[in-house]
């Protein structure tokens, strides 16, 4: 490389076209800026994925939660077809995560002692929208070694409201009126986003209410839809329904088990 | 009591073997109002007397509950019992933690004996001026465990602590066969009817001065007060009051009113 000096008249160009390509190779197997530190290796990975997606809708008073039961390893091998992704902290606060299992038992374990203390010190259950805030701080103190799961909270508030939390990994919270996360994510959200959210459709479109029926239709659907392609996404669906006023119901509904 | 030279510090013993700020310490506890415990097979129940010190105070909670498996009742010193309670709780949200399960109800007796017990031996550090009636329920069923001031925590089938607290311990005793084969409901009415012998002749239970606490199998503990009390004091109300004035001789109590302050020279009948 050093030794190109320009075009010379006295060079032969098909010498110098050998020359250059041989320069070419050269660069390409071992560049300046390539050190020997920058050779990768296998490392031991603190996270590992077990698969599944989990959704979550809310309406004027209700809010409900789905899941599908499958963890999986590798994205192929099934571990079990009975996993719990959501889980009921309160008669107002649903938890549903997905993505690293180890992170997901911690997390409940870590809001759940929260919960339990609040209800000591305050004599009372907490609500969600306190309880949204708290798992934001508790997701970000872990900012340098994050909680791997896409977080959800789902409850009814204190106005006796649906609500829907959405997080990253590490606590940036948003209130939505729908939200999914997991391996079948970009699966539902755009179909929620076309029959809840409306965005595809004309302005002047005749838009069904969202009634619980209508919500509980909708997860059906977008979960069937998902356990059809997506391969960690199957088993069971995990239903969680939360009315204002009401006890908190569960249900499980047959997925396909391929 | 009486004071005399070994009862400066807790570490101080006295020619007779006594540890005399301890027992002091007991005394505190026998200045609360009254709380009562029972135990079935299959539930455990508290109640209490909540004191208002004048009429524009409100009634001071005496009942906590510390997990979905256990509650607290207290006598003494109630700022003292709160932090007792607070421990409580905090052991139980730490075995929790560790073991995913409710603690047992052993292993909580055992932590109170020895936060108590660390107060009556180190010098500077006072014993817990409070009693503890801790209501469970768990794999071996339900318990109710008393705690005291000397680090005493003992396992009770019934029992009362607090003022007045013998006349409520003379019912428990008298009843104590049928407590077993109780239901929920008649265990909360010998609760009740033990804790209305410890007022004095002129007060009565009421929604406002009385609270409950029952847990047990397939029931996770719950308070119950104010308005929701008043059902099971009208069942207590079917039962005839048994009053004894202690010394003075019978004296019927209904419409009775205490007598006037500042009456001049000798009291005067009580005709009002």
């Amino acid at each position: 490389m050093s030794n190109f000096t320009g075009i010379t008249a006295t060079m032969n160009p098909l010498a110098e076209m050998a020359q250059f390509k041989q320069n070419m190779r050269e660069v390409a197997a071992s560049p300046e800026w390539r050190t020997s530190k920058l050779i990768e290796r296998q490392r031991w990975n603190p996270y590992s994925m077990e698969g599944g997606s989990t959704a979550a809708i809310s309406g004027d008073n209700f809010a409900i939660v789905a899941s599908d039961t499958r963890m999986t390893q590798n994205d192929i091998n099934i571990l079990t077809r009975d996993a719990e992704k959501i889980h009921v902290l309160n008669d107002s606060i649903i938890l549903s995560t997905s993505g690293f299992y180890g992170d997901v038992i911690q997390l409940r374990k870590v809001l759940q002692s929260r919960l339990h203390k609040y209800r000591f010190d305050y004599r009372a259950d907490m609500s969600a929208d306190l309880c949204a805030e708290l798992l934001s701080r508790n997701l970000y103190y872990r900012r340098f070694f994050p909680y791997y799961t896409g977080a959800m909270l789902a409850g009814i508030d204190e106005n006796g409201k649906g609500a829907v939390f959405s997080y990253d990994p590490i606590g940036c919270i948003e209130r939505l009126g729908y939200s999914a996360s997991g391996a079948a994510e970009p699966m539902i959200i755009p179909f929620l986003d076309c029959q809840i959210g409306h965005v595809t459709v004309a302005e002047d479109y005749e838009k069904p209410p969202l009634t619980i029926e209508r919500a509980i239709s909708l997860m059906k659907d977008a979960f069937r839809g998902a356990a059809e392609r997506e391969i960690s996404t199957g088993d069971k669906i995990h239903l969680v329904i939360a009315e204002a006023g009401k006890p908190i119901v569960q249900k499980f509904l047959p997925l396909r088990e391929d | 009591m009486f004071r005399n030279q070994y009862d400066s510090d807790v570490t101080v013993w006295s020619p007779q073997g006594r540890l005399h700020q301890v027992e002091y310490a007991v005394e505190a506890m026998k200045q609360g109002s009254a709380t009562v415990g029972i135990k079935s097979e299959t539930h455990a129940v508290i109640v209490a007397l909540k004191r208002a010190q004048n009429e524009l105070c409100s009634h001071q909670k005496k009942i906590y509950e510390i997990d979905t498996h256990s509650g607290v009742s207290i006598a003494g010193l109630l700022s003292d019992g709160r932090i007792l309670a607070r421990f409580l709780q905090t052991e139980c949200s730490s075995w929790r933690w560790d073991y995913k399960l409710p603690i047992p109800m052993k292993k909580l007796a055992e932590a109170m004996q020895l936060k108590l017990q660390a107060n009556t031996q180190y010098y500077g550090r006072r014993p817990f001026g409070v009693g503890l009636l801790v209501a469970g329920y768990d794999k071996d069923g339900a318990h109710i465990i008393q705690t005291d001031p000397s680090a005493e925590v003992v396992s009770m089938l019934g029992t009362s602590i607090g003022s007045r607290s013998q006349s409520a311990r003379t019912y428990l005793e008298r009843h104590v066969d049928e407590f077993e084969k109780s239901t929920p409901e008649q265990l909360i009415v010998h609760a009740l009817l033990a804790l209305r012998d410890t007022l004095p002749a002129e007060e009565n239970l009421s929604a406002q001065n009385t609270s409950i606490g029952i847990v047990g199998k397939d029931m996770p503990f719950k308070i119950i007060e104010d308005e929701l009390v008043q059902t099971h004091l009208d069942q207590v109300a079917t039962h005839p009051r048994n009053i004894t004035a202690p010394g003075s001789g019978a004296a019927p109590a209904a419409g009775r009113q205490s007598p006037a302050p500042g009456g001049a020279g000798a009291p005067e009948p009580m005709q009002q």
